[in-house]
This record gives structure tokens, sequence and C-alpha cells, in this order.
């Protein structure tokens, strides 16, 4: 095909352009969708531009009065007038950058009015959103048949997250991303990945699928549950005590920590490991310790204590969760406490940190379900115990290959530092407009038409912004390759099993007695 | 004088207007009740003074005709910009079925220049002579291409007082061009069976009236005085209501006296009819001109023509035109930004710093 033969449209000049921020071009051949990219000869080289709306004008329906009053008679007014003849497609775009001598570069000065627009070309779509050919596959550019292949790196290094609201697809894709992650072979370079998830939406990967066509993972990931979790105590620093514990004075930490490396001393010479029980005695044996602080203190370990998360061993190890090629979930779905989850996931994000910087363990990516329970916006630091590892991780992890995946349907409720530090928000289906308006400050490179798209986003359609691909991207995620979570089935389904369940569970009980 | 007493002034004078006018329609209705023909007037030519119409089914083709122009004054000359567009709806079932253009759907306007040397008045004159000219010729070749059964031009079928120029004017021979093209046009309307029909908008005619006041009225000198001064179009709206025609009548009472007819061959100028026509309840009458021959009777040819008129024009109750002239008004329509890319392109190609603009169209502030 020519390049005039792909034309299918042309620039003009409207009151907002043609302007390096926006232009506008008639569509005289086919059609054109909102989210598409186009491109079109510029200089020396391509401009692609986004569409980032489509408007079709007709001059004999611009007055309400004249159509209503010309079909009144019951004729349309395609029966009158040659209407179809006038109807114009006018998008609206946004130009993005041009390429230059293989550089891509920021559009300063605008195209001509008269400058023929093409679909943009796979290969110049594929170069311009860094696409990578051993890239993570999460979906197809909507309107184009282009794989979305994501560098790891230019994904997951800076953190990503996924943002939408309930019910239209984050597990979905974040399931996607992790099935990326598990099928990466050795030799392209792989990551450990921790899943912490409040709901139990990800302890399908380990189970072996019963549905026919459906990939298993099982033997990839290792489930972690809730309930079994131990925090081995002569694993604790104060610092990690502290993290657990925001409301330790000054004096407390360093009481704290003389108690707790005596102890530690004792074990390497042959008590063996204590526990909290052992910590909270030493701590009342001591004599050291003004009366004033040793009480509040007291009080701490007790409170820690009533979590029954302490042991005197880690359960499971640190090592044994964080390895290559491997995806840890921790189903945190059996608890409820919120505070017991916090110290859970507060204990593993610092040890696991802390474990990478020493390089002991590989790099890894951290998923955060329901992150806005774990590093909130307006809450006190004492009932948002994780948040501080969480803000440490999401400033200094991208040295350290320590990543990020946030996800949550509330991104107003999320800290806006450890947020604004994601470099790749994915956005899926929002309409609450405080968090539209959250999500268009924290994200870069998002105008208000992007965000204006973001609400009439379908299931499974999501909006990429930032460093991943430079520019806003509109995709479709791909079908994912893992059996579905249990979560996903139907209201009809849940309740028929329910039923069924009080059924035999009374059908024991007359068999018992 | 204020501008609120301006106001108060302007809304008693047109209020006193319409209540004068509605009660000499009072006046005039008796007439309506006579036989016309029993005048034995050659001017009375139709039975009744008001006559009512029917709606023709719309199931043929029609075409319609309009131009627009724009002009830029420059310093040594102007520049004009005219574009006469086409339009033909083939009906079938009483629905729009395909639509055609005469030249194209989107016709770019011809640019000319004007004639060195002329007079402010000339110039006016001439544009418009150049204008009726390309309207013509679109009309010829569309008949001749589409074989309509009814041609609707925009205004007039003839052309109007002031596109004749003086007789020692430069541009005469483009006068006696436009006559020419006129009288081709309706030798090509009458070889191709097509009715040539004219609309004008905004009638200022007053010859409805002055057969009135002649012929009918002659006896009744204070009434004929009232009428004095009054527009057709306005005595019209208050006699005719939606769906009735005025009778139909010639052009000009001599067309030997008339300053363009008497420039026509006697075929032509003697055919011209007019008629007023009222297709809604709130808008004013149109006023419909075609011609006629002798042979045919006047009534059946106007009750015809009024009836593909009524067809076409009785959409909207405060808009009475013909779909079809409206569709070939959006076509023809010039907008400022038209004659601005040809202005700009001569000034490319001139030299820097060419003075072509008009001082007043220069000013900084």
């Amino acid at each position: 095909m020519t390049k005039d033969e792909k034309n299918i449209g042309t620039v003009i000049s409207s009151m907002d352009g043609p302007s390096p921020g926006s232009l506008e071009f008639v569509v005289n051949n086919g059609k054109v969708h909102r989210g598409q990219f186009v491109e079109m000869d510029f200089g020396k080289g391509t401009l692609i531009a986004l569409v980032n709306d489509v408007q079709k004008t007709n001059r004999y329906f611009e007055r309400a009065d004249s159509v209503k009053e010309f079909e009144k008679n019951g004729s349309a007014m395609s029966e009158q007038f040659p209407t179809a003849e006038w109807e114009y497609l006018v998008a609206k775009t946004r130009p993005l950058g041009y390429f230059e001598n293989e550089t891509i570069k920021r559009v300063t000065f605008p195209p001509s009015p008269g400058t023929r627009i093409r679909l943009a070309s796979k290969e110049n779509l594929e170069r311009f959103l860094n696409f990578d050919e051993n890239g993570l596959l999460l979906g197809e550019v909507d309107h184009h048949n282009l794989p979305v292949k994501l560098g790891m790196s230019s994904l997951l290094k800076k953190h990503v997250c996924f943002l939408a609201q309930s019910g239209f697809g984050k597990s979905y894709s974040v399931s996607v991303l992790l099935e990326e992650l598990l099928d990466r072979p050795k030799e392209q370079g792989r990551i450990a990945t921790i899943v912490l998830d409040p709901h139990g939406e990800y302890s399908c990967f380990a189970i072996p699928p019963s549905e026919k066509g459906k990939k298993d993972y099982s033997k990839k990931t290792r489930l972690v549950k809730a309930s079994d979790i131990k925090i081995g105590v002569p694993k604790l620093s104060v610092g990690v005590v502290a993290g657990i514990v925001p409301g330790l004075s000054a004096p407390q930490k360093r009481d704290l920590g003389r108690i707790l490396n005596e102890l530690k001393k004792q074990m390497k010479d042959g008590l063996g490991p204590f526990d909290l029980n052992d910590l909270r005695d030493a701590v009342a044996r001591d004599k050291a310790i003004k009366e004033n602080s040793k009480g509040p203190l007291i009080g701490w370990l007790d409170m820690l204590r009533e979590l029954r998360l302490f042991g005197k061993i880690d359960n499971p190890s640190i090592p044994d969760l964080i390895k290559p090629g491997q995806l840890t979930v921790v189903d945190l779905s059996d608890t409820i406490n919120l505070k017991k989850k916090q110290v859970i996931v507060s204990y593993f994000a610092q040890r696991i940190f802390n474990e990478r910087r020493s390089n002991r363990i590989p790099p890894f990516l951290m998923v955060l379900e329901e992150a806005h329970q774990f590093a909130p916006q307006m809450a006190k630091s004492e009932t948002a115990i994780s948040r501080s590892i969480i803000r440490t991780i999401a400033r200094e992890g991208r040295k350290f290959g320590a990543s990020l995946c946030l996800v949550s349907q509330r991104p107003v409720q999320l800290d806006t530092t450890t947020l604004s530090q994601c470099g790749t928000h994915i956005i899926l289906r929002i309409t609450n407009p405080y968090d539209l308006k959250h999500i268009g400050e924290s994200s870069e490179g998002l105008d208000s038409k992007s965000i204006d798209m973001i609400t009439s986003l379908r299931v499974g359609e999501a909006l990429l912004v930032g460093e991943a691909t430079h520019y806003p991207l509109f995709f479709k995620v791909r079908e994912r390759k893992s059996a579905e979570s249990k979560h996903e089935k139907s209201l009809e389904k849940a309740g028929l099993e329910f039923e069924q369940g009080l059924e035999e569970k009374d059908a024991e009980t007359a068999e018992l007695l | 004088m204020e501008i609120t007493s301006v106001i108060n002034e302007a809304v008693t004078t047109i209020s006193e207007l319409d209540k004068k006018r509605k009660i000499l329609s009072e006046k005039l209705l008796p007439l309506t009740k006579l036989n016309l023909l029993e005048s034995g007037s050659p001017e009375l030519a139709e039975e009744k003074l008001i006559i009512p119409v029917e709606k023709s089914s719309l199931n043929c083709k029609i075409a319609g005709v309009d131009s627009g122009f724009i002009d830029k004054d420059l310093f040594a000359l102007d520049l004009v910009l005219i574009r006469a567009v086409g339009a033909v709806f083939n009906y079938k079932k009483e629905k729009l079925a395909k639509a055609d253009y005469f030249p194209s759907f989107y016709a770019f306007p011809e640019p000319s220049l004007s004639k060195a040397g002329l007079e402010a008045d000339e110039f006016q004159c001439s544009k418009s002579i150049q204008r009726l000219i390309k309207e013509v010729e679109t009309a010829k070749a569309l008949i001749e291409k589409f074989s309509p059964e009814f041609c609707f031009l925009d205004g007039s079928i003839v052309p109007q007082y002031a596109d004749k120029p003086r007789n020692e004017s430069g541009i005469k021979s483009d006068y006696h061009e436009m006559l020419k093209q006129f009288q081709s046009l309706y030798k090509i309307a009458e070889k191709n069976d097509c009715e040539l029909v004219g609309c004008v908008e905004d009638s200022r005619g007053s010859r409805f009236r002055q057969i009135l006041q002649e012929q009918l009225l002659s006896n009744q000198k204070n009434l004929s005085w009232q009428l004095e001064g009054c527009y057709d179009a306005i005595l019209l709206d208050y006699l005719l209501k939606p769906g009735e025609r005025s009778f139909a009548f010639n052009y000009t009472a001599s067309t030997k006296e008339h300053p363009i007819l008497m420039d026509f061959d006697e075929k032509w100028s003697k055919s011209v009819r007019a008629f007023y026509l009222k297709p809604v309840s709130f808008d004013r009458p149109l006023r419909v001109e075609f011609l006629h021959q002798n042979g045919e009777s006047i009534s059946k040819h106007a009750s015809k023509v009024a009836s593909m008129v009524f067809a076409q024009s009785c959409m909207h109750r405060e808009y009475a035109y013909p779909s079809i002239l409206i569709e070939a008004d959006l076509h023809a329509k010039l907008h400022s930004q038209e004659i601005e890319i040809v202005y700009d392109k001569i000034l490319n190609k001139l030299n820097k710093g060419f003075k072509l603009r008009l001082r007043r169209d220069s000013r900084p502030f």
C-alpha cells in the first residue's frame, strides 16, 4: 500500500490548533477510534499522535428547533435532505513526539494544516512505545492489533500500579503480569515475585487447574497462609520492631535493642532461640529500664503477643520465599485483623528489602493487593504500620532491584508519596471523581481527555501511562492462561454452593443422631 | 435622541403598521370573492385573487442552483470569488433517494479580478453580472446533464435593475453576455421540458399591489391610497392562508418599458410570470417566478408550479423555502477564509513589502 492509499485524513485549522499540543484532522477515509495512534510526515521524520476524541458534525443537525420542525411531518431529515453527505468525522489528537534520525523528540512546532494523516504503522508504534520483543505480553493495542510487549525493567524497575474500581479487572491484569513473570525463561533474566494477598485471589496459582486448557503454575508457586506465618523473634531487630510498633520512644528503642542483643548473645551461647514471652520476661526482669518506660514497653509486647504471630523461628524462611522464577502468594484472607495483616506486610517487606540490599535474595517484585490498606494516605502512623517500609521501598527500591506493584481500587486513599513513585500506572475503569482527580494529579502525562476516557473503559481495557511506554497507551488486557480465582464465581453459584453445604451438614447431623 | 426612545418609537411604528395592515387586509377581503375574469383585463388572467394550492407528491427529479460571492478590496484591483453550485434531488415515493451535484459536491470558487478603471457602482454591477452568468451557466449545464423536471433558481429568473450598467459603461458587453446566457437558459429549459422556477426569499416587489390598485381599486381611491408603499409580500401575508397563492400576473406591465426585459427577445420578455405562495403559517409568502408561453392555461400552469414549490417549502413552519435551494445554498455559500487563501497565495508570489492591502484594512490597532 502506498502512503497515499494509507491516508485516512487531513489536518485542519481549528481554534485550538494545529499546535504542538493539539491538532485536529478530518477523517476522509474509513474510521478512527479514540485511543488510536496516527502518524504523519513531519519535517524529515514522522510524528505520532494519539486520538483522544472523535466528533461527528453535520450542518443539518446543528439546530434542534429546525430538526424538530422538519421532522414533525413524520419524515426523517435524511428523507428530505442529503444529510449523510454533510456528515464529517473530526478527530482530535494530541501530538506525542516524532522520530528523527532514530531518536524520539518532543513536538515543539506544529505540523501544517493540510498534512495528510495515516494510521500509525506497527513498526513505528513498536519503536515509539518502547516495546520489547522479549518483554512481558500484557495485551494488545486497541484497534492496532499490536501485542503490548513491555520490557521487564521499563515496566517494573520504577514500580508499577494497577488502579481500577472493583470488578473491572485489576486482579485479572495482575494475574496476566504474574503469568508473564513465571513464563519468563532463565536466559532472559528472571526475578522473584511475592504477592501479599488480603483476599486470597491469587491462591489459584498454587492449585493445579481443573479447567481444561488452563496452564498449571502450581509447581512455580508457593502458597503461604497467614495462619501458618510465624515471625522469628530472634530475627527481629529493634528497627523492625519500631516499624511494627510505631509508638516506641527513643529510650524504649535503646533498652529494647540492648535486651534483644543480650538474648541473641545467649542464644549463640547455647540457650537456643527465644520467643516473645522470653523477650517480655527479659524486659520485665531488667533493672536498667526506668519504670515509666518499662510499663508501656511491656504493654506493646503484650499487644504483639496477642497477634499470635511471633515464634522462635521464621516460618516460612525468607530465602525460601524469594527465588527467581517463583511466585509466593501470602494469603491473608484468613486474617480479619487489619493490624495483624499490616504487621505481616511490614515484617515481610522489611526483611525482604534488607535481604535484597545485602544481595542474599534475587531481585523481586512485591505485589501489594489492596495497597490502600497497607499504605493509607490519611492514617496516623500507629494505624499505618506498613506504610513506612512501603514508602522506603518505593523511594529506594529501584537501586536494589526491589520493585513494587501496588493494586488499589481507591487511589485517593493510597499514600501519595508511594503512588507518585510508581513510574508506570496501569489504569482500568474508574468513575469516582475523587479517584480520577487523584490519578490526574499523580500521573504525569495524563491530560484531561485521557482522564475522561478512563470513565468509559470497558472491562479488560486499560490505560497505561508512564515510564514503560513514555506515552499514554490504551490496550486490551490479554486473556489469562491460568485458572481464574474462586472469588470470580457468580453470586448464583456462590449461593447454590452455600446452600448445598448446609444441606450436607444437616444430612451429616441427622446421620449422627 | 436616547436609545430607549428610539426603540420605543420603532416598536410603536411597527405595531401601528401591523394593526393598519390587518384592518386594510380585512377591507380587501371582499375582493377575494370577485371573479376577476369578468373584468376583462389582460392583467387579471385567473378567476380568483386567492387560489388554494394542492401539495405535489415528490416523485421526480428537482434541481436547484445557487451562487455565492465574496470580494476583497485591494489597492490596485479587487479580488472576487464566485461559486455557483447545482444540486439535484431524486425523489422516490416522497422520499429523497439520491442527491447529485454540479460541478461537484465541493467546488472551489472561481477567482477573478475586477476590470481596471471601473467606477464604484460599475464594480458592484460587474460583480453581480459575473455571478449571475456563473449561476446561469451552472443551471444550463445541470439541466442538460441531469434532465430534472424542475430547476429552481435562488432569486428571480430575470436580472434586476441594479444589474444594468449605464449606457456608456465599460461593462456593457458583460451585461449583454448575461442577457444572452439568461435567454439561452430559458431555451434549454424549454427544450428539456424543465420548469424553470425562481424563488425570491425576501421580495420587495409591488407588482401585485399595483394591479390591485389599478384594476380592482380604481373606484376606491381612499383604500387604494392606503395601500401605497406596501410590499406585496407584506400585504399578502395577511391575505393568504398556508397553502394558498395569489393569482399569477405578468412580471411587468409593459415589457417595452422595463429596463431589463426591454433588452430580451419578445418571446421571453412576455413569458415571465409571478405569483405569491404562502407555504407555512409563520413565514411570509414566497415570490415565485416562472416562464409561461401563451397557449397553455395560466391557471393550470401556475398551480403546477405552486404545487411543487409548496411541497418543497412547507416542512418548517417558520421557514418557507424549497429544500433543494437550502441544499444548494449550503454548497454555494462562501466564507471569508476562502478569499484569504487566494489573497495569501497572491501575496506569497509578490515581492516582499508589496503594498496590496488597503490602508483602512491595515490599521495597527
